[in-house]
């Protein structure tokens, strides 16, 4: 019987199935899309959709360069010559594999909370930064900028 | 059957399926309210009351208009409406919804047919996929040692620089493995949809519709990328679910 399994892994175990219903899944799967129609109300969910757009801009903000820089001194490059499959059996070893969370994952789910880490709130660190302006210029490309968004968040600070 | 809308309470919308499907029996939407078929011809909408000065929907509607739709997929084909679309009521249904789409609807929903969407998502294991970018990159090497040793905020020009470095050395292997990733996947679909880059370190986010006869065969392949990716990065696959990125193509 090979279809038993119907837990949130199978097979080898690398592999996560979430069950399709945590919030940050449904927000990124459902939220802009399907069938746009001539409604007669349209439900609004301004407070979601907001902070969607904000936490796309907090991954392209100064504040996560300074991130990318903590966890880039952070690391422990002790045996540096150490080739990548060492590194990798290692990291799989460690025992870390899924439940490092992260910085780099943080800025969504640090605003919504996900379904396995709502208890650890490290909610608002967003705002530890407050010289945003002068590194405007340092963004990353490929993501697009949301002007209008970017700019009223800057005046609410 | 039809809804029998109370006063005040507009026709909140899910999908729109086949008419003759038949539903979960006690299947419930938005506010615990019950979901029924308006059917009009050969297709039907989903729908369940909805009263408007409740206006701000809650994160548990946009839980419930998933959990709907996906209870819907899981038998038949349904084309998912847009979260927070709702009509007056049942007769506005009928003429301004489904009346005027009918063919297309059900062309629409003929295609769909016997597929399924899933969405696969990788991140990077961060300590794993820095050690990489150190490792590869011997200016972002020696900005990390000038940076460790100067403690404090006397380096802060220094340690955006160092941060903007790994953000742009992360997005370029991000393209790389992300493109890898995609070859692979799209062979077994037959739709895909890539989504707008959600952050550095996601490699790949891409919707794709499969074949629920090939659905064996496509998971297999998402096993074997997350194997092969083990260590340097996670992947998800979340599905089956409604065809979500597959419905919106206008007329």
């Amino acid at each position: 019987m090979t279809m038993a399994a119907t837990g949130p892994r199978r097979g080898g175990g690398y592999l996560d199935r979430p069950a399709p219903s945590s919030l940050a899944d449904v927000i990124d799967s459902i939220l802009d899309k399907g069938l746009v129609i001539d409604a007669y109300v349209r439900v609004s969910l301004v407070g979601i959709e907001l902070l969607t757009i904000d936490a796309r801009i907090v991954i392209a903000s100064v504040d996560t360069y300074l991130r990318f820089a903590e966890a880039t001194n952070r690391l422990d490059l002790a045996e540096k010559s150490k080739d990548l499959p060492e590194v990798i059996s290692e990291m799989t070893e460690s025992g870390a594999a899924g439940k490092s969370k992260g910085l780099l994952t943080g800025a969504k789910e640090a605003l919504f909370g996900s379904d396995e880490d709502r208890s650890d709130g490290d909610r608002g660190d967003e705002d530890e930064t407050e010289e945003e302006p002068e590194y405007e210029e340092a963004r990353p490309r490929r993501r697009p900028a949301r002007k209008s968004a970017a700019h009223r968040r800057r005046t609410e600070d | 059957m039809t809804v029998t809308t109370s006063p005040g309470a507009t026709c909140y919308l899910y999908g729109i399926v086949a008419a003759e499907l038949e539903l979960p029996a006690g299947l419930t939407g938005l506010r615990d309210q019950p979901v029924v078929k308006i059917p009009y011809g050969d297709v039907a909408a989903i729908a369940s009351p909805f009263h408007a000065e409740h206006g701000v929907a809650a994160r548990e509607d946009l839980l419930k208009h998933g959990q709907v739709l996906d209870a819907i997929a899981a038998i038949g084909p349904v084309i998912p409406v847009r979260f927070g679309s709702a009509l007056q009521d049942d007769a506005a249904v009928e003429t301004e919804l489904l009346e005027p789409g009918h063919d297309r609807y059900h062309a629409l929903l003929g295609e769909l047919s016997g597929h399924s969407q899933f969405t696969v998502r990788a991140r990077y294991d961060e300590r794993q996929i820095l050690t990489e970018v150190v490792a590869e990159n011997p200016a972002i090497a020696q900005l990390r040692a000038s940076t460790r040793e100067a403690a404090g905020g006397s380096s802060y020009g220094d340690r955006v620089r160092l941060g903007e470095l790994v953000a742009r050395a992360l997005e370029a292997k991000s393209v790389a493995d992300g493109d890898a990733i995609l070859r692979r996947l799209e062979s077994h679909a037959v739709a895909v949809n890539v989504r707008a880059d959600p952050g550095v370190d996601q490699l790949v986010d891409v919707a794709l519709l499969v074949e629920n006869s090939r659905r064996q065969e496509f998971e297999q392949v998402v096993e074997d990328l997350a194997t092969a990716f083990a260590g340097r990065a996670r992947m998800r696959l979340v599905g089956p679910t409604a065809p979500y990125d597959f419905v919106a193509a206008e007329e």
